[in-house]
């Protein structure tokens, strides 16, 4: 969802989310574990990281475009691994950290589900907000056109600086939850693999639409799930069904089953005024 | 008075080619300056001087009296400069409507609002530039379903949405049929005269820069060739000459 406000919003394919999911996730293990603070006093601390470095990686990566812009991403995610990976007396190094310190409230795997859900629907609705407001707007200009943005007197990198903002902290937020609901943290949440995970739920979903990342998240985990338990080449049939997805809907699969809902909802809608007619 | 655009020594160069070598002039208001030129005669480049697009090589452009060579386009348009692109240049995934606000958002800074709906912003100013430029029936047509032709005059209202004191058009009635761009023409006319505003644009239709320019420049190999009255450009032999002998 943080991706596809760049990707499908703003049309900045980064391929470097992983750092602000990863980032999020280790503030919160590496606070409440190491240093004893409690978790909700992590997450704000890890939403305050992220909004300088959100804008520290905006003004390395924007300085180039298009594929070498998701290159600058990547390189900048790969960069925090290997600190983190390397740095064995802080981070646990390529063991992660494990155990991580929740309030009581939370520390109920029912209520962490709950709570996960309950802050998807609130970021998700704030989302929704930016995106239907004039920042959203021009954003989604930006995308079409940013010369255009230009002449007409706005400043392109600057809103782009601002979506990678808002992405990147929400990344962050995200991640916050991720380290609660799993008790743990590895290094891997930093890598590209992460990051191209991330972005494979996006093309997958229909970045064009705004439920299109939790489309493709849902069925990229539940495949995951499903045929890691039958057989011990998972990657393998994701990676089929991934590639089978991408050549029957290029755009997504979120776009063709908006359509249909769209053709039931004008269905029923024209059946109820033929009977109101009736 | 002070020239709304002045233009003094700009010269760009691209490696070994220069584009534009030691151009000069001014705008004044309610003129309007038809940039003419063969092809490769520097006029796009020049445009891009003007606007920000490109910086020149020396050279220093002023607008209104102030200094403006060193400022990028946004600033420029902040200053009273308006633009509308050589190709059709409108934001394709937003309707007519949402075209001519996004406009109006920038160039009020209402674009930076988070939380406001973006179609509640600046609603009967997008109406009425929308119904100036005759597209008030396509407001919530996507500008990409809307004919060239509509996407071109969506352009200029969307161009005017900046509130410009100073218009620049690149070409703007390039790829339209003969009825299209009468009906174009008539229409920047009417909104020139209305809004007192200058006009500079490049075009390569001569019946278009006859019928509406009140001066005219003449480009060749990225310098001045003539600049001068419509009557008199048509009439001089060096112009001739750089249309290769066609009567223009």
């Amino acid at each position: 969802m943080s991706l596809n406000l760049l990707v499908g919003t703003t049309g900045l394919i980064s391929m470097g989310q992983g750092l602000f999911f990863g980032l999020g996730a280790y503030v919160v293990a590496l606070g409440t574990i190491r240093f004893n603070i409690s978790y909700s006093s992590a997450v704000i601390l890890a939403i305050a990281i992220s909004l300088p470095l959100s804008i520290l990686v905006a003004l390395i990566s924007l300085r180039a475009k298009h594929l070498f812009f998701g290159l600058l991403t990547m390189a900048i995610g790969q960069v925090a691994f290997v600190f983190v990976s390397r740095n064995y007396k802080l981070t646990g190094g390529d063991d992660g950290l494990v155990g991580v310190v929740l309030p009581s409230w939370l520390d109920n795997d029912n209520i962490q589900h709950y709570f996960a859900v309950l802050v998807l629907f609130i970021a998700g609705m704030a989302l929704l907000r930016l995106l239907s407001s004039p920042l959203g707007s021009t954003l989604g200009a930006v995308r079409d056109n940013p010369d255009r943005v230009a002449s007409l007197g706005g400043n392109p990198k600057l809103y782009e600086i601002a979506a990678m903002i808002v992405g990147g902290m929400l990344a962050a937020i995200f991640g916050t939850v991720w380290a609660a609901t799993e008790g743990s943290v590895e290094p891997n949440l930093f890598s590209w693999v992460t990051s191209a995970m991330l972005l494979m739920m996006v093309a997958l979903g229909g970045r064009s639409i705004f439920l299109g990342p939790l489309i493709g998240a849902v069925i990229l985990e539940i495949t995951r799930a499903y045929v890691q338990s039958q057989s011990a080449n998972a990657d393998l049939v994701v990676g089929i069904v991934v590639i089978t997805c991408a050549v029957l809907y290029p755009e997504g699969i979120g776009p063709p089953i908006k359509k249909i809902f769209s053709q039931k909802i004008s269905g029923s809608s024209s059946s109820a005024k033929v009977g109101d007619a009736g | 008075m002070k020239p709304v655009l002045q233009a003094t020594g700009l010269v760009k160069s691209f490696g070994a080619f220069t584009a534009v070598s030691d151009v000069s002039f001014t705008v004044n208001s309610g003129e309007a300056l038809a940039i003419i030129g063969p092809n490769g005669a520097g006029k796009s480049t020049l445009f891009d001087l003007l606007t920000g697009r490109k910086s020149p090589d020396r050279g220093e452009v002023m607008l209104f009296g102030e200094s403006v060579g060193h400022l990028p386009p946004w600033d420029r348009v902040k200053r009273g400069l308006g633009r509308s692109f050589q190709v059709s240049s409108v934001f394709p995934t937003f309707s007519a409507k949402e075209n001519v606000q996004i406009g109006l958002m920038l160039a009020s800074g209402n674009s930076w609002n988070p939380l406001q709906r973006a179609s509640t912003i600046q609603n009967d100013e997008a109406d009425t530039l929308l119904e100036m430029v005759g597209l008030t029936t396509k407001k919530t047509v996507l500008a990409s379903d809307l004919s060239y032709g509509d996407q071109r005059t969506l352009e200029l209202a969307v161009a005017l949405s900046t509130k410009p004191k100073l218009l620049l058009l690149d070409e703007p009635t390039a790829g339209m049929g003969r009825e299209e761009t009468n009906e174009c023409l008539a229409m920047i006319r009417k909104i020139a005269t209305s809004q007192n505003l200058p006009i500079v644009f490049v075009e390569h239709d001569m019946d278009v820069v006859f019928s509406f320019a009140t001066r005219v420049i003449v480009l060749v190999a990225g310098k001045v060739l003539v600049d001068a009255a419509p009557e008199v450009v048509r009439k001089d032999e060096r112009v001739k000459e750089a249309y290769f002998g066609e009567d223009i």
